[in-house]
């Protein structure tokens, strides 16, 4: 066995260590906040912690598989938004609310699928396109709302998506749990996960090999799409209406809840589980400074500067190590 | 007359390879100097000194008789010497008068270019050098030979000492030949020192003065132009000692054919290539590097696209348009930039193993961890990987090592013809020997190989037949049997096998 082999430590312990950056934070912030104030342990709050994660965790597993596969998608949250106003034009339009899921994600597919083709076929860079289709959205959105938010009243809809709370955890958590796991299983074990990671790690290489990597990227854009539209029908039933600043930042809190975790934002390494912990990181951020009256701006600033440093410091040991 | 410039016992090692070895070199004024050499002789290595793109290990180079020290390509232009690169660096957004120009641009009035004297300048360099290029043309609207000569009279407007010209023709016209031929008497006749790197031996005749000859990083000898001949260069260039590697491993060519390809032309420099491959047989490509090897290897692997030329599989003739056509085919490719096109090196050895099997390895398109682990053990056993585990980090493995996984990826597919594209570039002495009986082993299950090498005694060790490339073509091909390193190098250099058998009568 050569010195080169072990001068590295081999995967299961370098993703231990990767993903201990983050449960350090974590850990950190639990114990700062549960000091700073008397309602952050209360069962209620990791409750809200739990509903306010998983809209951010759902739209960042759409971004895992963005990043992954060596793309950006900045126009998430706006699309979002967007995908919500439908659902809940549709809705008041008198037509029932399974229409308005299929609304939601075929349009989100749709939208997901233009990336896609714009970004592979035009040679523009996902950045680009992306950041067109952001403001489009945003434009699409105010056209059709004059900036006023559109109410659901489709209880079975709100009750479905949202207030409804099985063994006590609400939907909205449950939903995550179960997209989780699915998104998983096709990222880890399928030829469809395997050809992400390759088509991210290196393009040529996955090309030489057999692997058709413009139906590989299709597939990906269409799927965060997808899933663009799962996170508009979660936001939706929660909010009870639909409306242009539903989910905004959300594909700038999804991007860094994808970095926090660990995944290369260079393509072809990374995974769920990182990102579902980056996640929690920035939902319990949120929530702690909330609770602290921490005034909102302010809020935003800190959480940037986290971001930033967190990323250093895991650069910094990963270099060290 | 003192030389202009004299390089002095110049060393030169990379990790694991010594690539100048106590070379001294010396260039007059007016004076042509051909240096001519196997590929990784050293020329190129030996000009990137010169020219301040390397720092030599050991040596002294003196400009004027003056010890100096060249750190950088714009101190070596201080110093007067220009370098004339293989690939274009001319700026394709630009017009020719301000490529001419550029970094010297005439100045205005609140630091404006001043566009009238700039292309009136222009204008007389490329009338200077009989060039009928208009100085505001966009470099796009030019030939790819025209971009050539901008390049070259960029150079030349910075009026160097000495000269450095590395493969100039590669990208030439007949025409545009004559002119840079043209335009190198010139420049000797107003005594600038020109070194004249060329593949090709009837420019090498036409123009040099003196010929030096490297060979594995050594200089074998520097002579006078007429008191050479073409077969003694070229024995001068290979007379290596024959290494242990020469035995004849015993054929299994069972004669059938089962790919040929006919008269391939592709944008990137292949402009016929033919070749026949027989099941069992393994055919080595010989060529200098740009013969166009690379090229065709790819039309045939469908990842790149053919602009004219047949290929059949089996008596039919088919039509790749992606590499997984080529796949479905039976095709295999081993590619020469393992780290750039053979493996995802940031992912592990259990998954590199498993890129070109995926469909394989899954039902229903889920992945089997049975059908993955049996494929894991069982190739990381037959090419002895050593590997500490499946999940060990690729780019963590010896170059032997990740050679052998992607060798292994292709192997699982039990592919019928495999492309193998300099398949021991990079990797020790050991792990060559293991690769060139894992080589001979494929073929003998009768596998068709073709393996492209810039290595002479590994195509003569593990082939049984040799095609030979050059300038985009396919030359001739010859039994290894009968095969020796001149008659390879030969053709190599463009000599076709016709023109030998002429100056053999004659002699």
């Amino acid at each position: 066995m050569s010195a080169s082999i072990l001068s590295k430590a081999p995967q299961p312990m370098r993703t231990l260590l990767g993903q201990s950056g983050v449960l350090v934070g974590i850990l950190g912030l639990v114990v700062t906040f549960s000091f700073a104030s008397p309602y952050f342990l209360d069962a209620r709050n990791f409750i809200n912690i739990g509903q306010q994660t998983t809209l951010l965790a759902v739209a960042a597993f759409a971004m895992t598989f963005i990043i992954l596969s060596g793309e950006i998608d900045l126009s998430i949250g706006a699309v979002a938004s967007l995908l919500g106003i439908f659902m809940a034009m549709t809705m008041r339009a008198g037509y029932p609310m399974e229409a308005a899921v299929v609304v939601g994600l075929s349009v989100g597919a749709g939208i997901g699928l233009i990336n896609g083709a714009l970004t592979l076929f035009g040679h523009v860079p996902s950045f680009i396109v992306t950041l067109g289709m952001f403001s489009i959205a945003r434009g699409v959105s105010y056209a059709l709302t004059n900036a006023r938010a559109i109410s659901v009243a489709d209880e079975r809809f709100l009750f479905l998506f949202a207030k409804a709370t099985p063994l006590g955890i609400s939907a909205t958590v449950w939903y995550a749990i179960v997209l989780f796991i699915i998104l998983h299983f096709l990222l880890t074990r399928t030829v469809f996960g395997a050809s992400v990671y390759a088509v991210g790690g290196n393009a040529e290489a996955a090309r030489l090999s057999g692997i058709p990597i413009t139906q590989v990227r299709l597939l990906v854009f269409t799927l965060a799409g997808v899933l663009t539209g799962a996170t508009a029908i979660l936001l939706t039933a929660r909010l009870g209406t639909g409306f242009v600043e539903g989910a905004r930042n959300l594909e700038l809190d999804a991007i860094a809840a994808v970095v926090l975790g660990g995944t290369s934002f260079a393509g072809g390494r990374g995974s769920l589980v990182r990102t579902l912990f980056g996640a929690l990181l920035i939902g319990i951020l949120n929530n702690g400074l909330s609770l602290l009256n921490v005034e909102s701006y302010y809020q935003l600033v800190i959480k940037g500067a986290i971001i930033v440093i967190a990323v250093l410091l895991d650069r910094w040991v990963a270099e060290r190590a | 007359m003192p030389p202009l410039v004299r390089l002095h016992a110049i060393s030169k090692s990379f990790p694991g390879v010594k690539a100048l070895d106590d070379v001294s070199f010396d260039i007059l004024a007016g004076e042509v100097h051909a240096l001519m050499g196997e590929n990784g002789a050293g020329k190129s290595t030996l000009m990137k000194i010169l020219s301040g793109a390397y720092q030599p290990d050991g040596g002294a180079i003196e400009v004027n008789g003056q010890p100096v020290r060249i750190h950088s390509p714009t101190e070596a232009a201080r110093l007067g010497i220009g370098m004339i690169y293989q690939e274009l660096t001319i700026l394709p957004n630009l017009d020719v008068g301000r490529n001419l120009l550029l970094g010297r641009e005439p100045m205005a009035a609140f630091w404006r270019i001043d566009r009238r004297r700039l292309y009136a300048i222009a204008a007389q360099i490329l009338a200077d050098l009989d060039l009928a290029i208009d100085p505001r043309a966009p470099l796009e609207d030019l030939s790819i030979g025209q971009r050539q000569m901008v390049e070259i009279a960029r150079v030349v407007a910075s009026e160097p000492s000495v000269l450095i010209m590395d493969e100039p023709t590669s990208s030439l016209g007949k025409h545009e030949e004559e002119v840079l031929f043209a335009l190198i008497r010139k420049l000797r006749s107003r005594n600038v020192a020109i070194v004249y790197i060329s593949h090709r031996m009837d420019e090498v005749f036409l123009l040099a003065d003196r010929i030096t000859v490297l060979r594995d990083g050594r200089r074998v000898t520097t002579q006078p132009t007429p008191t050479l001949t073409r077969p003694e260069l070229i024995r001068l260039m290979v007379g290596r000692p024959i290494e242990e590697m020469q035995q004849r491993a015993q054929q299994h060519n069972t004669g059938q054919v089962v790919l040929e390809a006919r008269n391939l032309r592709s944008s990137k420099r292949l402009r016929n290539g033919s070749i026949t491959l027989h099941a069992g047989e393994v055919v080595g490509v010989a060529g200098l590097v740009g013969a166009g090897r690379t090229q065709m290897a790819r039309v045939l692997f469908g990842a790149d696209r053919a602009e004219a030329g047949e290929i059949w599989i089996d008596g039919q003739p088919v039509r790749f348009r992606t590499p997984v056509d080529a796949i479905r085919a039976g095709i295999a490719y081993v590619p020469e930039d393992r780290k750039g096109q053979g493996l995802v090196l940031s992912n592990s050895v259990r998954f590199n193993l498993m890129l070109a099997s995926l469909r394989n390895l899954a039902s229903g398109g889920v992945l089997r961890r049975a059908r993955i682990d049996a494929l894991y053990t069982e190739w990381i056993e037959r090419l002895h990987i050593r590997a500490a585990s499946g999940a060990t980090i690729i780019e963590n493995l010896s170059g032997g090592n990740q050679q052998k996984v992607v060798l292994a990826k292709w192997l699982a597919r039990q592919p019928r013809i495999l492309i193998l594209n300099e398949p021991t570039r990079g990797i020790d002495v050991g792990a060559k020997a293991e690769v060139h009986a894992l080589i001979r082993a494929i073929a003998a299950q009768g596998v068709a190989v073709m393996m492209i090498s810039s290595e002479l005694p590994e195509i003569l060790a593990v082939s049984d037949r040799i095609v030979v490339m050059w300038n985009g073509e396919t030359m001739g091909e010859m039994n290894a049997a009968q095969a020796n390193e001149e008659a390879v190098l030969a053709l190599a250099f463009g000599e076709s096998a016709a023109a030998q058998d002429r100056k053999r009568d004659v002699t």
